[in-house]
C-alpha cells in the first residue's frame, strides 16, 4: 500500500501507546479498520467500511486517500447495486470536528455510503490542511469526494451512464483511487454536508486529476448541501459530475479555479451562492481558466441533460480573471488572451440565472456557447459590449444589464438600483417545488438582513471586504 | 517441382582458342556424379581432384601412368599414350565399386573432323536463402552464348569441349566470374554455384549433389497449401528495406502503422502472430499486442514469411496472418565484410531540431545512469511507491529532508535547439562453414550499429478549437550483435541461435497550442528516452530420418524484452506561467522473460504411386513473465511561495529553492501502476494432408491452453485471471487444375487474446500522445471464422497473377474505445469487446517481366487490395461514438504496392522504383465526434544497387521522395499535420 513507510512509524507509536484505538476514545466505541488514535489525536486512513464518529474532542487526521465504504469498485447489475447499499457506511462528523489532511489526504465517501457531516452555525465542521494552522494555503491537500448512485450523462451528449440497462460505472476524475459511480437513482442520498468548511485542498495528482474542493460525482437529491465554504482550493469550488443534488447557501472565496462548475447531465438547483476571488492574485497558480460559474465542458463535450436553476448569486472576480496581459498569436494576430468570463455557459446546458449579480468580470461577465439561458433580474458592472458574449447560436431569453455601477456592503450584500420584484426560478426536478425563497433583491445575501447568513461560521478573514 | 531445362545448342563451328595443346583432363565420376577428394598422379607429378570435379595436367607425348588414390588408399591405376606434343587427352573415370574405368579421347585441337561437343549445365543457389536464384544471366566468356537462370535456378548448355570462364550476372546478387570450367566430350559438366548478394565475391563450385529444396518466394509459395507470401532476403535488399517492417509493405494486403506494424488483410497486431526462428515473439511495446517489426535489422534476417492463412502449425491467434521471421543460418564459406553506410534527410539534417543535455554515453543508445530515479529518493520512497507527507512533526518527511528530495534529481529540463546530424551507420560480418567427414560446422555473427535523427516539421494541430504547432525529433540509436553457430549434414541440422537486438529513441516534443475555449495558451515540453531490448538464445534441431520421409524439428528458447523509460520529463507553461502541477518525471519499466519448448513432426510420404501424405503434429509449451514498473514524481511549488513561475524551469527548481522550501517533490505512483502478470500456453496440434496429385486436403485442429494471470503488488486489488481452452479447427482444399492454375479454399477458426496491457489496471500513457489508457480487466477471448480463396495462374515461371477472396467473422472483437469516464478520466481511452466485426476483401497480385534483353531486363510487379471491414459496436461503445457501426480502426479501404525494376547486367547495375499507396484510414476513435482519420497516401521510393568489383558493392535510395504531407482529419477537417522529409541514404559494403 502507499505510504506504508512514513505511516508505519504512526502506527508503531499508536499500537505502543494505546494498542490501535483505545476504550477511552469515546466517540468510536470499537476500533475500526482504519482509525487510529494517539492521545487525542486519530489518524484515518486506507478503507474503511464500518460506520465511524468524529467527535470534536479529539485531533482528526486524514492520511492518504480514505474511502468510506466500497461502493466504488464495479457493480455488474442492480443485485450487486442492493448490496453496496446494504453495505454502505456511515462516516458521522460531529460538530466542531477539524479534520486535518497531510498532503496526501483526501477523502472519498462512495456510493451506498454517507457522510453525515453536520455542524452548526456555532460550531461548524472544518478541513484544512495539517501544515499550517491558516487556512490561506492552497492544493496543500486532496479534498473531499461525495459519490452516489445518481445519473451522469456522458461527456459529447452519450446519454445516461446506464444506457438501456440500470447499472452505472464511470470512473471519476482524480486518479485511480476514485473508482466507478453513478446509477440510476435521482433521489439517492449520500448524507448531510452542512456548515462544512472546506480549505487549503485542491492538490494535484498528476496531470489533469485535480481534485476539487467538494467534488459531486452522481450524488442524488436526497442528499443534503447547505451552508458549506470551499476557501482557496487550487481547482474548482465544488463540482458536480451528473447527479440531482442541490445546493443552497454557499460561500466560494479564493478558489484558482472555478467556483461552482456543474456538468455530465447535473440536473438541480442552487440558491444563495456568495463567489467571491481572491482580490489580490493576479494570475491562477494552477492549470486553471477561473470562472465564477461554469456549466458544461466544450462545445464538443456537450451534454444537453445538464439543467440548472440558479437563483441569488454573487459573482465577484478578481485581477487574477482579468489579467490579459500574455500576449500570444492566434490565428496569425498577435490576441492578448488570458481574461475569463463569470460566467461560462457551453454545450447545450439548459440554465436559469435569477436575481444574481456579476461583478468585477472586466473582459466578460457572461459567455454562451450553445446553450438556452434565462437570465431575469440578473445585473453587471460589464460594458454592454462585454456582458454577455455568444457563441454558436444559443437561445438567450432575458438580458443582463450592463454598465451599471456595482458595490457591495459590509455584509456583501448588493442593493440594486432597478425595481427588484420578488420572484423564484422554477426548479428543476420533482419533489423540488419548495427548494427556493422568493427574494426581491439580487444577489446572495438580503440588504435588509440585519446579520448576513454567512457571517459567524465562516473561516476567519477569508470572506474580503468589498465595500472600499 | 521438375527442372526445366532449356538447351542451347553450341555453334558448331565455333573454335575454342583457349584451350593450350598438351593437357591431359581428368574427370572422374562415380554412379554419374563428380567426385572429389581424390588425388590423381600422372607420371608421378600428384594433383588433387578440384572442388568443380577437374583435374589437369600438362603432358609431353608418349605413354602415361594414371594412379588414383583417396586419403592415401590406393584406388587404382591405367594407362594411356599420346601421340605428339600438340595432343590433348581427355580422360572421364568412372569409379565402378571403387575401381577407376577410364575413357580416354585423344585428340589434337582444331584438328577435328566435327569437334566434340559436352554439356555444362548448373544450378544456381543463394546464399541467403537457400533456394534457387532465378533470372541470372549466364554467358560464356569468348562466345555469344548466354542464357537465364530458370525460376528453379538451372541452366545448361551444350559447348564444344574446352576450357571455358562464365560469366555470371543478377540484379541482386550483382556479377560473378568462374574461370576455368571444362566441358569434355560427352559428359554433363555439373556446376552448382552457391551465390551470395552480400557481395563478397565467394562462389563456390560444387560439381551437382545435394537435393533442391524449393525455399524461395514463388516457389515457396506455390507449394504450400496455405496462402503464403514470402519475402527473401533477396526481395529486401532490392527492394532497399533496411528492415523488416519495409518489407512488408510490399506484399499483397499489406500495409504498416507508424512505420513498425504490420496490419494484414486490414487486421492489425492483435489478429497477427509474429515468430521469430519458430518461436513466440514478445512484444517490447507494452502499449501494443504485436512486435515493432523495425526491431530486427535485415543483415540479421535471414527471411520472412507472411502465411495469410491459418494452419494448426501456427499460433492460434494467426487471424489476418502469421509474420514469420528467421535469422541468418551458417555461411556457405568465410564470410569477412564490413559496411558502412550514411544518409540525409532534406528536412531534418543539418537543420535545427529540438535536443538537450543527455548523459555522457547516450550515442551508444545506453544511459549512462544519469536518468536513473534518484537512490536518495528510491531509498526514502520506497521505489517511488510511498507518498511523502510533509509536516513539521515526527513521522513525517521534514523541511530539510524535503530539500534533499528535491535536489537529488538533476535541474536539467530545458529544450535546446540542436543542429541535426546525418545517418550513420556501420556493420561487420564474420563467419566461416568447415566441412567434416559428419556434416558442415560453421559460424555467423554480426555486428551492426545506427544513429539516425528523425524530426517532424510543419506540424500543426487544430481541433476542436484547439489549434497550435510542434515539433518533435527523435534520434534512433540501434545496435545489433548476432551468433549463429551449428553443424548440418544431410539428415541432421544443429543450431544455436543468439539475438541482441537494441533500439533506443531519443525523443523531445515540444509544443504550443491555443485553446480558444479556455483562452489559453499551453506550451508542453516532453524529454523521453526509451530502451527497448531483445535478448535471445535458441537451440533447435531438425532431423530427418527413414529418406527424408520423417522430420523432427524442435527448438527450446530463452527470451528476454525490455523497455526501459527513465525519467521522462514533461512540464507546461500556460500563458507564459509554469504550472507545477504539470511537471512530472516518471520511471517506467518492463521486462518479459519468456520460455518456450516447441515440437514439430512431419510425416512425408507416398503412400501410393499418385497420393501422397503428409502428417503433421507437435507442441508448444511457452511462459511469459512481465514484470511493470512504473514510478512517477511530479514537482509542487508551495502556495506559500512567491517565486515568479514565469523564469525558465530551471531557474525554478534550483538547489535553493528546494532548501527554502519554495519547491518540493511528491510521489504520485498510483498503487496499480505496477503489476506482474504471467502468460502461459500449453498448445499442441495434428494435421493431415492428402495430396492426390491434382488435388491437396488439409484437415488438422489445434488446442490452445492459455491463462494470463495479472497481479498488482502494491495494491489491495485481486489478481485478474482469464484462463481459455480453446479447439481450433482448419479444412483447406488446393486444386492445381494444369501447370499453370492453382485454386486454394480453406476455412478455419482462430482467436484473438486480450494483450496484458488492454486487462491491465495499471493507466498507461500513449507514447505517441501521452493521453492514458485504461486497461479492461473484464475483455475477454475473441473468436474468428475465416474463409478463403484463391486461385493462381501462372504465365510463366517467374511471372503470374492471383486473386484472392477472403472474408472473416469476428465474435467479441477487441478494439481500442471510448472509457466510461468522468471529467478528465472520459479523456483517453480504454479497450472493449465490441459485439461483432466481419473483414472482408479481395487481393490482386501480379508479376510480369517488361524487358528481357542481354544486356536489360526488367519487370513490373504489384499488388492491389479491396477491404471491407465493419465491426458492430457494444451498447457502450455505441453510446460513446454515437453509432451503432464503423470501419475496423487502422483498416485501409484499399492498398496498393507496385514496383518496377530495371537490371543493366554487364555492369551489375540495377534500379527499383517503388510506390506504395494506404487510404484512409482510422487513426483513433473519439468520444461522440467522427473518429480521427490518417488519411492516404502515397510514398515513392528508389533503390539502386551497383556491385562495382566482386569485392565492392554500392548501394543507394531514395525513400519517401514525394514527401507527402501526413495528415490526420476528422470528419474531412485536417486536425494534425507535418511532414517527415525525403531519406537519401547509401551505403558501401568491402568483403576481405
Amino acid at each position: 500500500m502507499e505510504l506504508k513507510k512514513n505511516y508505519l512509524a504512526l502506527a508503531v507509536i499508536s499500537a505502543a501507546l494505546v494498542g490501535c484505538g483505545g476504550d477511552d476514545n469515546n466517540s468510536s466505541k470499537k476500533n475500526v479498520s482504519g482509525v487510529s488514535c494517539v492521545e487525542n489525536v486519530c489518524t484515518l486512513e486506507g478503507q474503511i467500511t464500518e460506520d465511524v464518529t468524529l467527535t470534536a474532542d479529539k485531533e482528526w487526521r486524514l492520511n492518504g486517500f480514505v474511502t468510506i465504504g466500497a461502493g466504488n469498485v464495479e457493480l455488474a447489475d442492480a443485485a450487486a447495486v442492493a448490496a453496496a447499499k446494504a453495505a454502505g457506511v456511515t462516516l458521522t462528523i460531529k460538530p466542531g470536528v477539524h479534520v486535518k489532511a497531510f498532503n496526501t489526504g483526501a477523502l472519498l465517501v462512495t456510493r451506498g455510503s454517507k457522510i453525515m457531516a453536520e455542524g452548526t452555525a456555532a460550531a461548524p465542521i472544518t478541513f484544512s490542511s495539517i501544515q499550517d494552522d491558516d487556512f490561506d494555503g492552497q492544493g496543500e491537500w486532496g479534498g473531499v469526494v461525495v459519490q452516489g448512485f445518481a445519473p451522469q450523462y456522458g461527456a459529447g451528449n452519450t446519454n445516461a451512464c446506464f444506457g438501456n440497462g440500470t447499472v452505472c460505472n464511470v470512473d471519476g476524475e482524480g486518479g485511480t483511487g476514485i473508482g466507478k459511480f453513478g446509477g440510476n437513482d435521482t433521489a439517492d442520498n449520500s448524507g448531510v454536508i452542512k456548515y462544512v468548511r472546506i480549505a487549503e485542498a485542491g492538490r494535484v495528482a498528476g496531470p489533469n486529476n485535480e481534485i476539487n474542493g467538494l467534488t459531486l460525482q452522481g450524488v442524488g437529491s436526497g442528499t443534503t448541501l447547505e451552508y458549506i465554504q470551499i476557501h482557496n482550493n487550487l481547482d474548482d469550488g465544488i463540482e458536480w459530475f451528473g447527479g440531482n443534488v442541490n445546493l443552497k447557501h454557499a460561500v466560494l472565496t479564493g478558489n484558482d479555479d472555478d467556483d461552482i462548475d456543474f456538468d455530465e447531465g447535473y440536473q438541480g438547483n442552487m440558491q444563495y451562492v456568495l463567489i467571491v476571488k481572491d482580490q489580490s492574485k493576479d494570475k491562477p497558480s494552477g492549470s486553471n481558466d477561473p470562472r465564477g460559474v461554469e456549466a458544461n465542458s466544450s462545445g464538443a463535450d456537450a451534454v444537453s441533460q445538464t439543467r440548472a436553476a440558479l437563483a441569488n448569486f454573487t459573482v465577484v472576480g478578481g485581477p487574477l480573471n482579468n489579467n490579459d496581459t500574455y500576449e500570444v498569436e492566434v490565428k496569425g494576430e498577435m490576441t492578448k488572451i488570458g481574461y475569463q468570463p463569470g460566467l461560462k455557459l457551453r454545450g447545450k446546458v439548459n440554465v436559469e440565472f435569477v436575481n444574481t449579480v456579476v461583478a468585477n468580470w472586466d473582459k466578460n461577465c457572461a459567455e454562451a456557447d450553445d446553450v438556452v439561458a434565462t437570465f431575469t433580474q440578473v445585473e453587471s458592472d460589464c460594458t454592454a459590449a462585454n456582458v454577455l458574449k455568444t457563441k454558436n447560436s444559443p437561445t438567450v431569453t432575458g438580458t443582463i444589464a450592463s454598465d451599471l455601477t456595482i458595490s457591495f456592503d459590509s455584509k456583501l450584500a448588493y442593493s440594486s438600483n432597478s425595481t427588484v420584484n420578488s420572484i423564484k426560478p422554477t426548479a428543476v426536478g420533482t419533489g423540488n417545488d419548495s427548494f427556493f425563497e422568493a427574494t426581491d433583491y439580487i444577489g446572495a445575501v438580503d440588504p435588509d438582513a440585519a446579520t448576513a447568513w454567512w457571517s459567524g461560521w465562516t473561516l476567519p478573514n477569508t470572506v474580503p471586504s468589498l465595500n472600499n | 517441382m521438375k527442372p526445366t531445362r532449356v538447351l542451347l545448342a553450341a555453334a558448331s563451328s565455333l573454335f575454342v582458342s583457349q584451350l593450350m595443346a598438351g593437357e591431359a583432363v581428368l574427370y572422374i565420376t562415380e554412379d554419374g556424379s563428380a567426385v572429389r577428394d581424390l588425388a590423381v598422379s600422372i607420371d608421378g607429378q600428384k594433383k588433387l581432384v578440384g572442388a568443380s570435379g577437374f583435374v589437369v595436367f600438362d603432358i609431353e607425348k608418349g605413354n602415361h601412368k594414371v594412379e588414383l588414390s583417396k586419403y592415401g588408399e590406393w584406388l587404382g591405376e591405367f594407362d594411356f599414350s599420346t601421340a605428339g606434343s600438340s595432343q590433348n587427352a581427355e580422360v572421364q573415370v568412372e569409379l565402378v565399386g571403387g575401381e577407376p574405368m577410364p575413357e580416354v579421347n585423344v585428340f589434337t585441337p582444331g584438328q577435328e573432323e566435327a569437334p566434340a561437343v559436352g554439356q555444362l549445365s548448373g544450378y544456381l543457389q543463394s546464399d541467403e536463402t537457400g533456394g534457387p536464384v532465378s533470372g541470372a544471366r549466364i554467358s560464356v566468356a569468348g562466345t555469344e552464348m548466354a542464357m537465364m537462370t530458370d525460376a528453379d535456378g538451372y541452366f545448361s548448355f551444350e559447348l564444344p569441349r574446352g576450357e571455358y570462364a562464365l560469366n555470371i550476372a543478377h540484379p541482386n546478387y550483382g556479377k560473378r566470374d568462374i574461370a576455368s570450367v571444362r566441358v569434355m566430350s560427352n559428359v554433363n559438366t555439373g556446376v552448382n554455384m552457391t551465390m551470395s548478394m552480400s557481395g563478397n565475391g565467394v562462389i563456390e563450385e560444387v560439381v551437382a549433389v545435394g537435393s533442391y529444396i524449393p525455399s524461395t518466394a514463388t516457389a515457396q509459395e506455390r507449394d504450400s497449401s496455405a496462402v503464403l507470401d514470402a519475402i527473401g532476403s533477396e526481395q529486401m535488399a532490392r527492394f532497399g528495406d533496411s528492415s523488416a517492417a519495409s518489407a512488408l509493405k510490399r506484399v499483397a494486403g499489406v500495409s504498416l502503422v507508424g512505420g513498425q506494424f504490420a496490419v494484414v488483410r486490414g487486421l492489425q497486431g492483435r489478429y497477427i502472430s509474429s515468430t521469430l526462428n519458430g518461436s513466440l515473439m514478445p512484444s517490447t511495446d507494452p502499449m501494443r499486442r504485436d512486435v515493432p517489426l523495425d526491431l530486427f535489422p535485415a543483415s540479421v534476417l535471414g527471411g520472412i514469411n507472411i502465411q495469410k492463412s491459418y494452419t494448426p502449425d501456427l499460433p492460434g491467434d494467426t487471424t489476418g496472418g502469421a509474420i514469420m521471421m528467421t535469422t541468418k543460418g551458417l555461411p556457405d564459406g568465410p564470410v569477412n565484410k564490413i559496411k558502412i553506410n550514411g544518409g540525409l534527410n532534406t528536412r531534418t539534417t543539418f537543420s535545427d531540431v529540438n535536443g538537450y543535455e543527455g548523459s555522457d554515453t547516450d550515442f551508444t543508445g545506453m544511459d549512462d545512469g544519469s536518468r536513473d530515479l534518484p537512490s536518495l529518493v528510491d531509498s526514502a520512497t520506497n521505489g517511488g511507491n510511498d507518498a511523502i507527507n510533509y509536516c513539521n512533526f515526527a513521522g513525517c518527511t521534514l523541511p530539510s529532508e524535503a530539500a534533499a528530495l528535491g535536489k537529488s534529481f538533476d535541474n536539467n529540463y530545458r529544450v535546446d535547439q540542436i543542429q541535426a546530424k546525418p545517418e550513420r551507420g556501420f556493420s561487420y560480418a564474420f563467419g566461416d562453414l568447415i566441412s567434416k567427414d559428419a556434416g558442415d560446422v560453421g559460424f555467423y555473427g554480426a555486428v551492426q550499429y545506427n544513429d539516425k535523427t528523425e524530426a517532424r516539421h510543419d506540424a500543426k494541430t487544430d481541433d476542436q478549437n484547439i489549434s497550435g504547432t510542434y515539433e518533435r525529433s527523435k534520434r534512433k540509436i540501434d545496435a545489433t550483435g548476432y551468433f549463429v553457430a551449428g553443424f548440418e549434414n544431410e539428415n541432421h541440422k544443429l543450431n544455436s541461435k543468439s539475438i541482441l537486438l537494441r533500439k533506443t529513441d531519443d525523443t523531445v516534443r515540444t509544443s504550443s497550442v491555443y485553446d480558444a475555449d479556455d483562452n489559453q495558451q499551453t506550451k508542453e515540453y516532453t524529454l523521453q528516452w526509451v530502451e527497448r531490448q531483445f535478448l535471445s538464445q535458441q537451440f533447435s534441431g531438425e532431423h530427418f530420418f527413414v529418406d527424408g520421409t520423417n522430420q523432427l524439428n524442435w527448438r527450446l528458447g530463452y527470451s528476454q524484452t525490455s523497455r526501459d523509460e527513465p525519467d521522462r520529463r514533461t512540464y507546461q507553461y500556460i500563458n507564459g506561467n509554469l504550472i507545477p502541477s504539470t511537471i512530472e518525471r516518471r520511471y517506467a519499466e518492463l521486462t518479459e522473460d519468456a520460455f518456450e519448448f516447441g515440437l514439430d513432426y512431419t510425416f512425408d510420404q507416398m503412400i501410393t504411386d499418385t497420393i501422397g501424405m503428409k502428417l503433421k503434429a507437435g507442441m508448444l509449451m511457452s511462459t511469459k513473465d512481465r514484470t511493470v514498473d512504473l514510478v512517477r514524481i511530479g514537482f509542487e511549488i508551495p502556495s506559500t511561495s512567491t517565486l515568479d513561475v514565469t523564469q525558465n524551469i530551471e531557474n525554478i527548481l534550483t538547489d535553493d529553492n528546494f532548501d527554502s522550501g519554495n519547491a518540493r517533490i511528491q510521489v504520485r505512483t498510483s498503487p496499480t501502476d505496477s503489476y506482474e502478470a504471467s502468460d502461459d500456453m500449453f498448445a499442441y496440434y495434428g494435421s493431415a494432408e492428402l495430396d492426390l496429385t491434382d488435388v491437396k486436403i488439409l484437415a488438422g485442429a489445434r488446442l490452445e491452453d492459455s491463462e494470463q494471470t495479472l497481479s498488482y503488488p502494491n495494491s489491495s486489488v485481486a489478481d485478474d485471471t482469464l484462463s481459455a481452452n480453446e479447439v481450433l479447427p482448419v479444412v483447406s482444399v488446393s486444386w492445381q487444375a494444369n501447370e499453370e492454375t492453382q485454386v486454394r479454399f480453406g476455412v478455419s477458426q482462430t482467436l484473438s487474446r486480450p494483450g496484458l496491457t488492454e486487462r491491465s489496471r495499471s493507466v498507461q500513457y500513449d507514447p505517441e500522445t501521452d493521453e492514458q489508457i485504461f486497461g479492461n480487466p473484464n475483455l475477454q477471448i475473441s473468436k474468428i471464422t475465416n474463409i478463403d480463396l484463391r486461385g493462381e495462374y501462372y504465365f510463366s515461371e517467374e511471372e503470374s497473377v492471383s486473386v484472392a477472396l477472403f472474408s472473416k467473422d469476428i465474435a467479441d472483437p477487441i478494439e481500442r474505445s471510448i472509457p466510461d469516464g468522468s471529467g478528465s478520466a472520459s479523456d483517453g481511452s480504454t479497450f472493449r469487446n465490441e459485439d461483432s466485426a466481419t473483414v472482408q476483401g479481395i487481393e490482386f497480385d501480379f508479376r510480369k517481366n517488361t524487358l528481357d534483353g542481354d544486356a536489360w531486363s526488367g519487370f513490373v510487379s504489384g499488388n492491389l487490395t479491396f477491404l471491407d471491414a465493419t465491426v458492430n459496436l457494444s451498447e457502450d461503445t455505441a453510446r460513446f461514438e454515437g453509432k451503432s457501426s464503423r470501419k475496423l480502426q487502422g483498416q485501409s479501404e484499399y492498398l496498393a504496392n507496385i514496383q518496377l525494376g530495371f537490371d543493366h547486367l554487364p555492369s551489375g547495375q540495377n534500379i527499383t522504383f517503388l510506390v506504395n499507396y494506404f487510404d484512409d484510414r482510422i487513426y483513433k476513435t473519439s468520444r461522440a465526434l467522427e473518429p480521427e482519420v490518417e488519411e492516404g497516401r502515397y510514398s515513392v521510393d528508389i533503390v539502386y544497387q551497383y556491385d562495382a568489383t566482386e569485392n565492392l558493392m554500392v548501394k543507394a535510395k531514395a525513400n519517401n521522395i514525394t514527401d507527402e504531407k501526413v495528415i490526420f482529419s476528422r470528419d474531412g477537417k485536417e486536425i494534425e499535420s507535418y511532414f517527415d522529409g525525403a531519406n537519401i541514404s547509401a551505403s558501401v559494403e568491402y568483403s576481405f
